[in-house]
């Protein structure tokens, strides 16, 4: 597996590439991200990425993408991992926190946790009941913060709008 | 000549009588009077960044070395070009010059640099050169031994040139003269120089989009020749500017916000990315028009846009065919064939992948447009079927291939299945009655 280390010279305003740099570039399309996406420029073993300060973590996250795309392996040096380091936190709770979502959509959720919610949405929306799957939905709602629900007219939005709503709002 | 002899042969002449009076023209933002002289030719050289044939000397120098306007075997280069750049036009107004002499004038710095009228000049050089073949035929050439042109003053700077060369040589009656190429080369050179897409516009006499346009093709254009290993070879984008146009407004609709065109969840840099390499390969086997279109265009008609399955099948039959070409890097065949123009060679170069990629191009891109077709009429289930059966009816069962393909039986056992699927849910179908 082709693999590639992703270093930082902040004080250039670079990140810099290497490790199976040649290997990566015999793909085309590799190459050619590098260099017109990125406006990189190849240096013997290295690629080098310019960025500018306000676009540093777009252009890391483009880097990553690129990387996982095309199956290479990425490691980071010391340096980039230590200054680095809220970034892959926020990048790791991201994917944790989209995976649960997802167990929470495909009604794969934690049995107990999704109980304290019925519970709580049950006490505090008391003028209307849920159905079980506008419950689910509400549940996914309110965990999420982040959603959007396409469905039919008569379905409930409504109802699940208020069911997050009352649960966020304790 | 060298320069400080010509700048001082040249204000000799402006001390003398002129040939034409109370020209104007626009100098430095304003309308100025200039007179034309006679000027020998011996005393000019020519510009050899011409936006007539900018793209030849460029390509030239990066082949070989920086050509030097006072230097004579360079000027015969110079002169070479010139006269390829149009030959049949040449012809003509080498005759127009020798009936009725120059009758428009042209431009010069005070330094002898030829602004406007490169081209004159190299006639009037070639005819006077040529002067006892002319006597023999009852022609007096000898008024060819001037060019016939504004001198600039010395304060003009080099902004101020490349505004004026513009503007004469891009000039509305001009540009059906010039090699496509070149408007995309003038305007990269412009920005070098510091010019406000504004001010190139007015010099175009163009809108201010369609210069913001030129700049992202021309981006793309040495993208282009850095993808095929031709950085700066201009005269490889020969019968490119059509595609490369469509290309750059595909990328346009594409990035930013991403398109509603398009049918599935594409990455707008990853497969954006993607799209352009599988397109600069069927640009380099010199496909344009509708079979290009059919690739990418922001349209239900294109694979691209179409569904995920038929692009990632596409990409990945090309890849795998067309990817595996082998062919002789730029650096082989320049060390192979030294001597030879680079121009000439990269072209039998893309001659011969086109040729061993032809197939493999047009093989996949007529099986991803069958494809597409089917999708498109995917509601029109009898017109599909009817299809199909046409192709398994066509297949000759006599031959040899149709007993011993070992995937034709495990495809007959899918259209089988699939067939079977399809008649029972008709069977079991009810319709709504309302």
């Amino acid at each position: 597996m082709t693999q590639l280390t992703v270093d930082l010279d902040e004080e250039n305003n670079f990140y810099i590439l290497s490790g199976d740099v040649s290997a990566a570039l015999t793909n085309v399309s590799v190459k050619q991200f590098f260099l017109n996406f990125l406006h990189a420029s190849i240096e013997g073993d290295v690629i080098k990425v310019p960025f500018e300060k306000q676009e540093k973590e777009i252009i890391l996250k483009k880097i990553h993408k690129l990387l996982e795309r095309y199956s290479f392996s990425e490691t980071h040096s010391k340096y980039m991992q230590e200054v680095m380091n809220e970034y892959y936190c926020e990048e790791e709770n991201f994917k944790l926190f989209s995976k649960k979502a997802e167990t929470i959509k495909e009604n794969n959720c934690e049995k107990e946790d999704f109980e304290n919610f019925s519970h709580s949405v049950a006490k505090n929306l008391s003028k209307r009941k849920l159905y079980p799957l506008q419950l689910l939905s509400a549940y996914h709602l309110a965990f999420s913060q982040n959603s959007c629900n396409f469905s039919v007219p008569g379905a409930g939005k409504t109802s699940i709008v208020y069911g997050a709503y009352s649960y966020l709002k304790i | 000549m060298e320069k400080s002899l010509r700048i001082e042969k040249l204000n000799e002449l402006k001390e003398q009588q002129p040939y034409m009076t109370g020209i104007r023209i626009r100098y430095r933002g304003i309308d100025e009077v200039f007179n034309v002289y006679q000027i020998p030719l011996e005393y000019l050289i020519y510009n050899k960044y011409n936006g007539r044939i900018g793209s030849s000397v460029k390509s030239f120098e990066n082949q070989y070395y920086k050509l030097d306007a006072e230097n004579t075997k360079h000027k015969n280069k110079i002169e070479e070009f010139l006269w390829e750049s149009k030959k049949d036009r040449n012809k003509i107004t080498e005759t127009n010059l020798v009936e009725n002499g120059q009758l428009k004038f042209g431009l010069v710095t005070s330094d002898g640099v030829i602004i406007d009228g490169n081209r004159r000049a190299l006639l009037l050089n070639k005819i006077y050169s040529e002067r006892e073949i002319w006597r023999g035929k009852g022609n007096d050439v000898n008024k060819c031994r001037f060019f016939n042109a504004i001198i600039l003053p010395e304060d003009a700077d080099e902004q101020e040139i490349q505004r004026l060369e513009t503007t004469f040589q891009m000039g509305q009656d001009e540009k059906l003269d010039y090699n496509p190429i070149e408007k995309y080369l003038k305007v990269k050179d412009l920005k070098k120089f510091g010019i406000a897409d504004e001010d190139i516009a007015k010099m175009m006499l163009e809108d201010i989009t369609e210069i913001k346009k030129i700049t992202q093709i021309i981006i793309l254009m040495d993208q282009y020749l850095t993808y095929l290993g031709y950085d700066g070879i201009y005269t490889r984008l020969d019968k490119t500017e059509g595609p490369l146009v469509d290309l750059n407004a595909y990328i346009n609709r594409y990035k930013g916000s991403g398109c509603q065109k398009v049918e599935w969840d594409y990455d707008i840099d990853l497969d954006v990315n993607e799209m352009i390499t599988l397109c600069f390969d069927y640009i380099r086997a010199r496909y344009e028009g509708k079979e290009f279109r059919l690739i990418a265009s922001p349209s239900k008609n294109s694979i691209f846009c179409k569904s995920k399955e038929l692009w990632t099948s596409f990409l990945e039959n090309h890849k795998q065919t067309v990817g595996s070409i082998e062919e002789p890097t730029v650096q082989e065949i320049r060390e192979s064939r030294p001597e030879e123009d680079l121009s000439k060679v990269l072209k039998s170069r893309d001659v011969d992948w086109t040729e061993n990629a032809q197939n493999y191009l047009k093989g996949n891109l007529g099986k991803a447009e069958s494809q597409l077709r089917n999708l498109n009429d995917a509601d029109k289930p009898l017109e599909l079927a009817t299809r199909a059966l046409n192709a398994i009816e066509s297949i000759n069962t006599e031959s040899e291939q149709f007993f011993i393909d070992e995937d034709l039986l495990e495809t007959l056992c899918k259209i089988n299945t699939r067939t079977f699927e399809y008649m029972k849910s008709i069977k079991k179908y009810k319709p709504n009655k309302k």
